[in-house]
């Protein structure tokens, strides 16, 4: 039982941990991701 | 195991967009039809002559129907064989008007080779004992180079043609 | 369990010795192959020709073959083994297995690479038949897969021994990361072992007369793609538990760690088609669904760029930093074991992008043998792996040799990765541009049937060969690093900086070690991906071809 309650405290520090940097940062890769592929297949498209 | 909130968010965006990437992919190639070269006949690569397509008289460009065209290739080290034009001279340069359909059919007497006709989408693996084969629109006006871009051994740069697009 | 301690004790000399001579091996290859990159930018260029009649693709051939399967091999078994000795301990058989694999694999690298600089087998690092190498050349290359494959088997062994006597415990993270990279390579290596072994030494001895030319593509392929997993899944070693504790923070999360690195062995080999997209004699259908599971072998390394920003922040708020982006600019940037591999990570980030294009079936044609991939895979391995390998050598090698880094060193390190981020920058997008343009890759030098457009190509060559040129003053300084750190740094401890998990830290669970799962799955997924179209492959074989010698230049 111990061990149960100490899980959930443990989850809750993390969720409140601050990662919105992090955040912005990986969404900032996925807009590159998205719009090179898009560029390529417009490429692939119009040739 | 825990994942941060952030994380599942990212997680999500980033599979969705793999799989609207796939999905794009596969209704081109499984209802339009674009699927990558993949012929799938076999041939005997010591007697391409053989077969239809590869016999001499039937290399090089062929008008099939109006705005349709064949081009037929034999590939050797380190050559493109396109026939031969009413001289008698071997053929480099295919010309064909802007818009036509050209199916390129080609086949190797040797090694493996490459063929792509740069700056379009015709680019095709082209290994003995297998015949390639795709069809495409001409959709742009030019000159594009047709290279060998697989390696095929020393003289491998010099074995290349030219497609003219008017 | 707090490492420190632990990271900061020197091996015995005797271990030490073991991990250094995979160094030597390393660097050697670094500079004999970067030699070869150097020449080859410059014959492409048009304004430059090979000496004493030497061949380009001869010079080519040794790039790729050192470069990609020498240097790699070598580093990944030493600092590899150096992890394991570190993190499970490594027995006086253990490491006399070690010396085994790294003579089998020296003997086969030295075989090879004369064979190749004689002229006899200009084939390519990917060797693909009827073009036909002296058997030297395949011997030699079976000789370098079969020493790792005895590197592999000990790295299994010592983590086996270590379980027994900690019964119960989960085992170091970098040990099963270790242990996951291996199992992967044996898997994967074993397809182009069939090849070389059953297709390729025979046929090229004589005794067989004809080769399948498919099948060898595909059992190369099989190989083809974990092979450049087994470059990086080192460098994402280094991401996940080394890079927190050189900028002074902790294991982002043991269990997503783990978690990544079981689905890149599960997603990294079902995936060889991929290579083969524009190839006739392959039912579309398979490809296509290879190119949905490498489109699964994306999501580990998705995971990875968000654990690994995520340590970044974690770590720069714990030290007081509350902006948004304040962690950022408060990272190490003076640290070159932090600043090499973050340059790595950067490059990873338009080379993972470059991959999914690639992969991405009927578009490959887009790109397909164009100097584009030239261009994609010096971003992944020519700098997201080797900045990271170097970021690696900074503390490793003077560990090892039982010196310092010294400040003079790192700050000599940062100009080298300074460098080569400019030249590789050059260098790259160069050659992304030339492939979108149609350029071919594996070409010497070379005008074609003329035009304009070949004219572009050469402009993009010219920048190429500046790119190159760069670089190879990188490589030099780097050699000058790696002997500094081996011979002349002052004696000292260098730290080996394996990061601590939170002491709150979730517990890991059980299930990410269950190797009979994880390694069930992995060839249920390969035989799912592969044994329908190898079957179609064999039943619709054409006939069989002879060795081709004289379009290499052989008598």
């Amino acid at each position: 039982m111990a061990k149960k309650q100490k899980q959930t405290s443990v989850a809750s520090s993390a969720e409140s941990s601050n990662l919105k940097g992090t955040f912005i940062m990986v969404m900032i890769l996925g807009v590159l991701m998205v719009g090179a592929w898009f560029g390529a297949y417009w490429l692939f498209i119009s040739r | 195991m825990h994942l941060h909130k952030y994380e599942k968010v990212w997680l999500t965006f980033g599979m969705a967009s793999l799989v609207i990437f796939l999905l794009i992919i596969g209704f081109a190639a499984f209802w339009k039809g674009t699927h990558p070269q993949s012929h799938l006949e076999t041939i005997d690569q010591n007697n391409v002559e053989a077969h239809d397509s590869f016999k001499p008289e039937n290399l090089g460009l062929t008008e099939v129907a109006d705005g349709k065209y064949k081009v037929n290739i034999v590939a050797s080290a380190f050559n493109y064989d396109f026939g031969v034009d009413k001289d008698e001279k071997p053929v480099k340069t295919i010309r064909v008007p802007q818009g036509s359909t050209v199916l390129f059919t080609i086949t190797s007497k040797d090694v493996v080779h490459g063929f792509q006709v740069a700056g379009t989408n015709v680019n095709m693996m082209v290994e003995p004992g297998h015949i390639s084969r795709y069809e495409a629109v001409m959709k742009n006006k030019g000159e594009f180079t047709v290279v060998c871009n697989e390696y095929c051994g020393i003289g491998h740069h010099q074995m290349f043609g030219k497609v003219e697009v008017y | 369990m707090d490492g420190t301690e632990n990271n900061l004790r020197l091996f015995p000399k005797k271990d030490a010795r073991l991990y250094m001579s995979f160094m030597y091996v390393t660097f050697v290859s670094l500079l004999v192959g970067g030699l070869m990159g150097l020449l080859q930018t410059f014959v492409r260029s048009g304004r430059f020709t090979l000496p004493f009649n030497i061949n380009y693709y001869t010079i080519l051939t040794v790039h790729g073959v050192i470069l990609g399967l020498v240097l790699t091999t070598f580093f990944i078994l030493g600092f590899q083994f150096a992890l394991m000795g570190k993190t499970v301990g490594i027995s006086d058989k253990q490491r006399n297995a070690g010396w085994v694999s790294f003579w089998i694999m020296l003997v086969g690298t030295i075989m090879t690479a004369v064979t190749i600089l004689v002229g006899e087998a200009n084939v390519l690092y990917t060797f693909y038949a009827p073009l036909a190498a002296h058997p030297a050349f395949y011997i030699g290359l079976a000789l370098v897969i079969i020493g790792s494959w005895v590197g592999a088997f000990t790295n299994f062994r010592q983590l086996y021994v270590w379980k027994k006597a900690h019964k119960g415990e989960k085992s170091p993270l970098l040990a099963f990361m270790v242990v996951i990279n291996m199992l992967m390579w044996v898997i994967a290596s074993l397809g182009v072992a069939i090849a070389v072994v059953v297709q390729f030494i025979p046929w090229s001895l004589g005794y067989t007369e004809t080769i399948n030319v498919l099948v060898s593509r595909t059992l190369f392929w099989y190989f083809g793609h974990p092979l450049v997993y087994f470059w990086l899944l080192p460098a994402y070693m280094a991401w996940y538990a080394i890079i927190p504790k050189i900028i002074g923070g902790k294991l982002f999360s043991d269990s997503l760690a783990r978690l990544a690195f079981i689905l890149l062995l599960m997603f990294s080999i079902p995936v060889g088609f991929h290579h083969q997209l524009t190839e006739p004699g392959i039912d579309p259908t398979w490809k296509f669904i290879q190119v949905v599971l490498t489109m699964m072998v994306v999501i580990p390394s998705l995971m990875t760029a968000f654990s690994i920003f995520a340590t970044f922040e974690i770590t720069g708020r714990r030290k007081g930093f509350s902006s948004l982006f304040g962690w950022f600019k408060k990272l190490p940037w003076g640290d070159v074991r932090f600043f090499a591999p973050f340059v790595g990570m950067v490059a990873f980030i338009p080379g993972g992008i470059g991959g999914i294009i690639n992969a991405s079936h009927q578009m490959n044609a887009l790109v397909h043998n164009t100097i584009w991939i030239t261009g994609h895979f010096h971003l992944t391995i020519a700098t997201t792996v080797i900045l990271t390998y170097f970021g690696i050598a900074y503390w490793l090698v003077p560990h090892l040799t039982g010196r310092r880094l010294t400040k003079q060193l790192n700050k000599l390190g940062i100009i080298q990765t300074i460098i080569w981020t400019v030249g590789m920058t050059i260098m790259s997008t160069a050659m992304h541009i030339q492939g979108l343009l149609g350029g071919p890759r594996r070409s010497a030098y070379s005008e074609y049937a003329g035009g304009a457009q070949v004219d572009t190509w050469i402009g993009y060559q010219l920048a190429q060969a500046i790119g190159g040129t760069i670089l190879f003053v990188g490589i030099l300084l780097m050699t000058y690093i790696f002997i500094k750190l081996t011979f002349f740094a002052p004696r000292g401890v260098e730290e080996f900086p394996i990061a601590a998990e939170d002491e709150d830290a979730q517990k890991t669970p059980k299930i990410l070690e269950n190797w009979y799962l994880w390694i069930g799955i992995t060839i249920a997924l390969i035989a799912f991906a592969y044994t329908i179209p190898m079957i179609d492959i064999i039943k619709h074989s054409p006939p069989g071809s002879v060795p081709f010698k004289w379009p290499i230049g052989r008598g």
